[in-house]
Parts: C-alpha cells; structure tokens; sequence
C-alpha cells in the first residue's frame, strides 16, 4: 500500500502552544488544553496519560481534526491545519486519519464488511476493489468469518476489530485510539493491543489514550498530560514490549 | 446515580422541540376539526337566528283572490301562531339608461305601519316605508347591489302598460331570498335580469287593483303544533275559495338550495377535518415510536439503574400529556377564532341578515379529547414496545433484521455498479423499512390532503368551465313574457352582428319513473340545434326523435337507464317517452326533447286556448340563443331590447361571473380546508423529513469522522429524501384521487354535478410543490449536522 503524499519531515504531528477552551451556556469557560506542546515522529506507539479531566480525549480529538483548537498551530504530515476548510478537513479524515472510538461507533444497519468499505468510497475505487481491501483489513485483525455480521450480532472485542480494520482500510499516517481498550475485558484488551503491537511492528505510527498503566507500558512512550499541558514524557524499556509479544503469540 | 440521572433526563429533553413538532401537527388537527365543523355550526345557527328574527314563514299558502276576512279567519284556527296576508306581483323594471335596460321583476306587499307578522325584511340601508303617498320600494339587496341602486334613488317598473316612477326607499334582506332563487326551476337566476321589491299593501293593491283581496298568506304556526294538522286546517278553511297551493319551508326554493348546500358542507366539514386528524394520528404515531425506539438505550439503562416500568412509562406518557394537552388547547382556541373569520367571510359574501358566531363547547371539547387521546395513544404504544425490552437488549442500537442486497438493487443491476453516494441512499432506504414506510406514507398523506382540497378548485372550474363554454355555447340568450312565433328568428339573423340564433321552449314538468318523480325543466331544441351542446363526455349527443335525453344526474334521481319509459307531465298534458341517453350538465337538472314534442306537451286543449286567446301554435318557442359578435354586442343588445315582448337578455359573460363569484363562496370554506391541508402537509413532511435526519445524527457524524464532505452527506440525505417523497408523491396522487372522488360525491347535488376533474397541472404544481417542501425540510436538519460538532456526537453514548 502506497503512501498517497510522501512527507518530507520525520514529524507527522507538531502542535505548538494549543489551547482549547470550551465555553459553557452560563458564560463559564473550562480551559481544557493550556499552551500543549508535542511533537510525534512516524512510526510512533504512543499512549497518552492522565487524571481524567485532564485534557486527553481533547487533544486526541485536535490532532484527528475533529474539533479545531481555539489557538496555536498543529501541522499534521507538515500541513498546518487550522487553515483548511471544513471539506479539506474531510479529506484529511478520510486520507491521513484512522479514528478508533472507545464506543466503536459503527453504523448499526451496515454489516461488517460495508462498514469497513466506507471510508474508502472517496478513493476512486472500483467497487470490487473497495470490497477486496475491506475483506483484507478484515482478515488483518481476524474477522474474515464475520463479514456479513452486524454491530449488534457482535461482541463487543469483535467491534473493536471492525473499528480498527475500518481504520487500517484506508492505510492512514496515523491510528488515533481513545481508550480503545476501555470497553473491554482484560483478556480481550489483551488481544487488541496485540493487534496494535503488530500493527506497530509493521511500521504504522499509533496513538493511544488510556487510563490503565499496563496499557501504557505496551508502547514506546508514554505522554503524562496534567491540567492541559504534557506534563511528561516516559520511555518504556524494549524488554516488556517483547515480553507482551512473547504473551501473545 | 445522581450524575446518571441528570444525564439521563437531559438526554431525554434534548428530543423535546421534536416531541413540539409532533405538537404542531396535533394543533393543526384540531384547529382544522374546531375551525371547519364550528363554521358549519355558526353558518346553520347564522341561517335560524335569521329566520328567527325576520319571522320566516313554515308554509305559504298561494291562492288568488283570497279575501281579507278569510286570512283573517285563519289566524284564529289553532296552532297558527302567525299570518301575513299579501300580494305578490311580476312586473318589469325598466333601466333605460343603464346597460340592462330592463329586469323581471317579482314584487311583494308589506304592511305600511306596521312590520310582518311572518317573512318581514331586515332594512340593511336607508328606512322602511314612509308614510305618505310617494310611490315608494323596498329593493332586495342583490338586486340594488347589482345596478348600483341607492337609497333615494329612482326606480321606473311597469305594471300592465303603465310605468310609473318610484322612490328607493331601502335596501332590504328577506328571509325568503337569503339564496334568491326565481322559483323551484331557476335557482341560479343572474341579479341583471332578476330583482325582488316590496311596496306598502295600500300602495300595492291600488297599483294592481286587487280590492282587498290577497294572494298569498304566508303562516307561522306555534311552536308544539303539528305542521301538517295545521295545514289540513287551513286547507279546509279556504277550500271555498278553490284548492290552495301549499309551500313548505323546506320546500322554498332559497331554503331548499341553502339546506343542500349545509348538507353538503355539513358532510365535508365532518368527513374533511376527520381525515385530517387521522393523518395527524398516524403521522404522531409513526413520529413518536421514532423517536421513542432512538432513546431504546436510555430506557434500557433507565431500566438496568432501577427505574420501574411505571416511572418510565409515566415519563414518556407525561410528554405526550404535556405535548397533546398543550396542542389540543391552542389548536381548539386557533380553530374557534378561524371559525369566526370564516363565517364572517361567508355570511358577508351571502349577505346574511344576522350573524350567530356562539361557542360550540361540544365541538371545542370534541377536539380537545380528540387531540388528547391520539397523543396519548401515540405515546403509550411505542413506550410499552419499549419497555417490554430487556434492559440489555434495549441498550443494544437497534436494529432490523432484515439484510442481504436491497430487491432494488437485484432488479436494477445497474444501480449496483453506480458510486455509493447513489446506492447508499437506496440501502437505507431498504434497511430502515419502518423509517422509510413513515416517509411514504406521510408524504402520500400530505400530498392527499393537498390534492383533495385542489380538486375542488379544479372540479368547480371544470364544471363552470362545461357549462359555459361547451353546452350553452351562445354569448345571449333573450326570453319573451309568452311564447312567440318562430318566424321571429329571421326578424332576429337579420340583425348586424348577430351569426346564429335558435329558438327554444321550455316547459316546467313533472318526470316520473317508478315511485320516483322529481320537477324539472324540459327544453324542446330543434334537430339542427347547434348553440345548446349536448354531450356524454366528451362525445357530441343529438336531440332524438325516439325519446328523451336526460341530464345524467336524473339517472339517480329516478333511478332511470337507458330504455326506460319516464312519464312526462306538464300542466295540460302528459306523456311516455323512452330515455334515449344522458348528457352531461353541472348545474341543474334537465331534460331534453325535439321542439315539436314539446309543442305539442304545452299545447292547451282548442278550446281553452281559444277562450284566453292564447298562442298554442306549431311553431311557437320561448327563449332564442344567440351567438354575435362581440364587438357588435352594445348594438346587438340595443336592438334586441326593442324586440316586441322581451322580457330578459342573459349576457352570458356577465352571468358567468356572477356563477363565478357564487363558486367563490361555495370555495371559500373550502379554500380555508385547502389552506389547512397545506399547512399539515407541511408540518408533516417537515417532521418527517427532520426527524430523518437528526435521527442519523451519530451514523452522519461517524461517516463524517471518516472523512465524507458535507456536501456528500447532504446529497446523499437529499437524494434518500427525494426518492422516498416521490415514492410518497406516487401514492399521494392515487389516494388524492380516490379521495377527491369521494369529497366530490357527497358535494354534489341535482343543482351541482361535478365530476372528478384534476387537471394535470394541479399534479404538475403539487409534484413541484412537494420537491420544494421535502428540500426546505432538510434545510435545518442538514445545517445542524454540517455545524454538528464531531468531537462531542462521536463521544455521544448512551452515558
Ligand atoms: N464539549 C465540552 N464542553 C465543555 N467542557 C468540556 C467538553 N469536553 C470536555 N470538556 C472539559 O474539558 C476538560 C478536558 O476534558 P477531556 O474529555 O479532554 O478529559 P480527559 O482527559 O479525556 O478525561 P477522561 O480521562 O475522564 O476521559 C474537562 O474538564 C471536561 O469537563
Ligand atoms: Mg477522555
């Protein structure tokens, strides 16, 4: 699968100074991202911390152009985005983008494989050709007997899968997870993050929010965020990704 | 918990402008309800509290030469409560210097002190008769509204062959002419040619020198008398003066047309605003269960945090309260304040003396309940299909069962291979059955409901439309005081300006067939007859020497077909004749023979004629049609009037218009139906097409996070939207149609024959009008999802 755009800078993500306020009906400001910093190369696996409030789901929501910033710069793949507009903002969703909800958000009347095949009907694909990659996507995170399922005739980990296979599907830069795992039992969380882990090996660049500190230590950085601002950043020693590895395989 | 709660309840209100415009529809329902059936009250109310007050007769005994001491007898006898002894006289009115130049005229006595005991006259402008020797008239007030008559001013009328000048001394209203109907066979007569007046008894009996003696006496009876006791009675008591000929109310022709037509509105003022809220019941329904099967997954948490069905049920059963009590309230108050626009509107254009506009608690109450119940019901059937899940599966999105490829897509393969922002909009069509059946069904309804009140439009013109342009197809129609020689249609052709004339004659009978008889008009029409068309749809039908063509709203009237004998009576003979054919005609009922048949019918025996010294001749007619050039018209008119025994010229242009503007109020009510129906339309598409929309809000804000642009997303809702509201527009042609049918056929009487016409640019409008509305629709829906913020709906779960 080849890169659309290549991108001449190792960064994908550089924010500088993002500060997001949201304001509230009763005048009341909430200052949820105070001046954030950060900086993410390709091939990243990254999870983000905090204390819940923290700023977290804002910033992952920012950096997958969700939600604009109300101030700083954030360039992604060298791209200044809080200059496009809203159809250009689509485009980047769609090219550069794989958003992996904590609730899955798929849509309930699509089976598995259309939901997957969604994202790539803006590539000029044929629709054999749209079909095969979702089936190839499937089949990466395991689901090649559950095509024709629908969300509610799966379970919950099974979900999870056809989220991130809809997310692989159309091959983007980054794979943004909001607490991917949240919704799930350890041993299935397990699974998912072994998925990750590959993906990761395969040399896709990954950031996930959790709260759990083992989730965490499966990736190569941790990011503390405390009251809108990184607080932190933890390497993790190469020893207890291969150890996880060994655990799944 | 508490948190949960809030939430929950939050969740819950968001939904509540929705549950508002459900509202909308219920208000419209009952206002409609309320608005149409308490019009028809006040009008029915409006129409007694005026017979009331002017003392309106229950019957009218007609005998000439009734002398003074025999009314005066009758008002003795008992259960007569009233009389009023009087004359009445035609006469002509000449208008030399207006554009009529003159009018039949029908004058009826009135006491000169005093006001009538029975059938007196609301004075609208100027006095009553003042006393002193003037010559003086009271003129009815569509006469004077016609020719512009004041109080004050002069009016010539011709009695026998002496004209003599009179004062307009007011302008009246009487409660026998609220409908001014010449007699039981001309129920349309045109103001030019036609005018009721009253004069003082004194003044009126030295004019026409009746020495005391009356002509009629119109009676009221008491109020638990026995009409038919009293007419026997009175029968009796005037049997010495000859057989009295006896009207009824319900028999006077103004009564008669005007009780036809309540009926007739009485039918559609029920049947009309009943459909409408059964539309709204089924739209609130369908609205409801929508909205209520989108928050299955707060019920289920509800549910699963300890909630009890009770509490749940309550919740859902208190909006539809709240929402149904509030609608059913303003739509009652809007319908009784419509009520009285429209029946000022009606009575003003029919010049009813009195007004009665009381408020009809029944009716109101009938509409609150109504609104009520349909939005209780509404909300108790989707909450208890909800309720019943269990709170697991409740909390699961829901979803149909249905799936493989849409049968839409294995009939037209094609539509497979095009891009997903065409097919997309037709599996969802497929996979939400239920949202795309309401959609359907409400566009279809709103679409009836549109098309059911135009037809009316369409049919009336129609109808007016046949009568004027294809069957009397004469631009004049001249008629003599008595039946005159043919031989005057060549005197007539002679005229410059004038291309064709024909003559006509005709004769009041009695049709019989069976136990059915009816009175009607029969017009002999010579063979070569070309101005009066006779046609059986739209093919041309020649008068018949074999028989008798029928007007074909005769065919249920006396339950006659083709091949039956009618038996025919006029007032000196009688005859069979076999029913040849029907012909088509809005207004009236008629029947059709050869001019010699005819003749022979009015002939009266050699002797009698020879003692009045009446023609009865071969070759005698008594109305000629005339086509002519227009712009000869004021010349033409000149000479025609000089004719020896004219009695009236009919400008058909003129009487049309004036047809036209009594249509205009037999459409008011209905105009104000139509108006409602588009408004409901309206607010139901309008609903339907919003709640499409923002019941997708996640699944449009997910395919938004993978990157479809806005303007897909708007596309594919509109094209989703148009292909379910043509689909809807399909079947609100088809079930507009029927209905139209059926709202025609309870309008139509023997006076008004309407078949269903819809004319292909009212289906042309409607369609456009239809696209407009469903792309106005989703103007708020599509806005709120392009400014829907991503972030916050795609975290949107069911906590
Ligand atoms: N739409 C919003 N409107 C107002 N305030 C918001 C909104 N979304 C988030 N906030 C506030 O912004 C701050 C950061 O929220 P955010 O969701 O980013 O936290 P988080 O770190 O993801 O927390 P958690 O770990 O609990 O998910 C919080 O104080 C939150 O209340
Ligand atoms: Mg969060």
């Amino acid at each position: 699968m080849a890169k659309i755009d290549a991108p001449n800078s190792a960064n994908v993500i550089e924010a500088k100074d993002l500060r997001k306020i949201y304001r509230l009906d009763g005048g009341l400001e909430v200052h949820a991202l105070r001046g954030l910093d950060l900086t993410v190369n390709y091939g990243q696996y990254a999870a983000i911390m905090g204390p819940s409030g923290s700023g977290k789901s804002t910033l992952l929501q920012i950096i997958g152009c969700l939600d604009p910033p109300t101030s700083g710069s954030y360039k992604l793949a060298d791209q200044e985005v809080s200059a496009l507009s809203e159809d250009e903002l689509s485009e980047i969703r769609n090219r550069r983008i794989g958003f992996i909800f904590q609730a899955y958000n798929l849509l309930p009347r699509a089976d598995a494989l259309h939901n997957v095949a969604l994202p790539l009907m803006y590539r000029g694909l044929s629709g054999k050709e749209r079909i095969k990659r979702a089936k190839e996507a499937l089949d990466r995170v395991g689901l090649s007997d559950r095509l024709d399922h629908r969300p509610n005739q799966l379970s919950g980990g099974q979900k999870q899968r056809v989220a991130i296979a809809r997310a692989l599907a159309t091959d983007p830069d980054i794979l943004l997870a909001d607490e991917p795992t949240g919704n799930l039992d350890s041993k299935t969380g397990t699974e998912i993050l072994g998925l990750f882990q590959e993906l990761h090996e395969e040399g896709r660049t990954i950031l996930m929010v959790t709260h759990e500190k083992e989730v965490a230590e499966h990736c190569k950085i941790i990011i503390h965020i405390r009251d809108g601002a990184v607080e932190s950043i933890e390497e993790i020693k190469e020893r207890r990704q291969a150890a996880f590895t060994g655990l799944i395989s | 918990m508490a948190t949960i709660q809030r939430k929950l309840w939050r969740d819950l209100r968001r939904q509540l402008w929705q549950f508002a415009a459900v509202g909308l529809i219920v208000l419209l329902g009952v206002a409609l309800f309320g608005a149409s059936y308490m019009a028809y009250q006040n009008l029915n109310s409006s129409y007694q509290y005026s017979y009331e007050q002017l003392k309106f007769m229950d019957f009218l005994v007609t005998q000439r030469q009734l002398p003074g001491e025999a009314v005066q007898t009758l008002e003795t006898l008992p259960g007569v409560a009233a009389t009023q002894g009087r004359l009445q006289r035609e006469l002509r009115v000449e208008m030399p210097e207006m554009d009529a130049k003159r009018a039949e005229g029908r004058v009826i006595s009135l006491p000169l002190e005093t006001r009538a005991n029975v059938n007196d006259v609301k004075i609208e402008r100027g006095d009553y008769f003042r006393a002193d020797s003037t010559p003086q008239v009271l003129v009815l007030k569509n006469f004077a509204e016609y020719h512009g008559l004041e109080p004050g001013d002069i009016l010539a009328l011709t009695i026998g062959e002496e004209t003599v000048n009179f004062r307009v001394q007011g302008i009246a209203t009487s409660p026998e002419y609220l409908w001014v109907a010449k007699s039981a066979l001309e129920f349309f007569p045109s103001a030019r040619n036609f005018g009721v007046f009253f004069m003082p008894e004194g003044q009126m009996a030295e004019l026409f020198d009746t020495r005391g003696s009356y002509d009629q006496v119109a009676i009221r009876i008491a109020a638990n008398a026995d009409r038919s006791e009293v007419i026997e009675r009175v029968t009796e008591v005037l049997s010495p003066y000859g057989l009295p000929e006896i009207t009824v109310r319900e028999k006077w022709p103004s009564t008669r047309m005007l009780d036809m037509d309540l009926k007739a509105f009485s039918q559609v003022a029920v049947a009309f605003p009943l459909l409408f809220l059964a539309v709204a019941a089924f739209v609130i329904y369908s609205l409801l269960t929508r909205l209520i099967m989108a928050q299955r997954p707060q019920i289920g948490l509800m549910k699963a945090v300890g909630y009890s069905q009770q509490q749940i049920r309550n919740h859902y059963l208190g909006f539809a309260l709240v929402v149904g009590l509030s609608a059913s309230l303003l739509g009652s108050a809007l319908g009784y304040i419509l009520s009285i626009s429209a029946t000022r509107l009606y009575v003003k254009l029919l010049g009813l003396p009195y007004l009665n506009t009381d408020p009809r608690w029944e009716t109101i109450f009938f509409g609150l309940l109504a609104g009520l119940v349909v939005a209780l019901l509404a909300g108790y059937f989707p909450a208890r299909a909800a309720l019943r899940l269990p709170p697991a599966e409740a909390m699961r999105e829901a979803a149909p069962v249905s799936s493989g490829r849409p049968w839409l897509e294995r009939v037209f393969p094609a539509l497979a291979g095009r891009s997903f922002t065409w097919r997309l909009p037709f599996r969802s069509l497929f996979r939400s059955r239920w949202r795309s059946l309401t959609t359907i069904l409400g566009t279809a309804a709103g679409i009836a409901l549109i098309l059911v009140g135009v037809s009316f439009f369409d049919a009336f013109d129609y109808a007016i439309e046949q009568q004027f342009e294809r069957i009397q197809n004469y631009d004049l129609r001249l008629s003599f005081n008595s039946p005159r020689p043919e031989s005057i249609l060549e005197q007539i052709q002679t005229i410059d300006g004038i291309n064709r004339a024909e003559g006509m004659l005709d004769l009041p009978v009695r049709l019989e067939f069976g136990q059915n008889s009816t009175t009607t008009l029969v017009s002999g029409l010579a063979a070569n007859n070309e101005l009066h068309g006779l046609y059986q749809g739209n093919k041309r039908v020649a008068i018949s020497e074999e028989g008798i063509l029928l007007t074909s709203n005769l065919r249920q009237v006396l339950g006659v077909k083709v091949g039956d004998e009618v038996s025919v009576q006029a007032p000196s003979n009688s005859a069979s004749y076999r029913v040849v054919g029907f012909v088509d005609q809005p207004l009236g009922t008629q029947g059709f023979l050869p001019l010699d048949e005819v003749r022979r019918l009015s002939a009266l025996p050699k002797a009698l004629s020879a003692l009045l010294g009446r023609r009865t001749a071969q070759d005698s007619i008594s109305s000629i049609m005339i086509n002519s050039n227009p712009e000869a018209s004021a010349a033409v008119l000149d000479r025609l009037y000089q004719l020896d025994g004219v009695a009236a010229i009919q400008v058909m242009d003129r009487f049309r218009s004036e047809i036209d503007d009594l249509m205009a109020l037999f459409n008011g009510f209905i105009g104000v139906m139509v108006i409602f129906g588009v408004a409901l339309a309206l607010a139901i598409v309008f609903n339907i097409v919003t709640t499409n929309i923002l019941e997708r809000r996640r699944e449009i804000a997910t395919m938004r996070t993978i990157g479809t642009p806005r303007s897909k997303v708007a596309l594919m809702l509109t094209l989703e939207n148009i292909i379910t509201g043509l689909l809807g527009g399909l079947l609100g042609f088809g079930l507009g149609y029927l209905g139209a049918g059926f709202f025609i056929g309870i309008y139509n009487s023997d006076l008004l024959t309407m078949s269903t016409i819809i004319y292909p640019r009212t289906f042309v409008l409607t369609g456009l009008g239809l696209v407009l509305i469903l792309l106005i629709s989703e103007l708020p829906g599509i806005l709120s999802v392009n400014r829907m913020n991503l972030a916050e709906v795609t975290k949107e779960q069911f906590i």
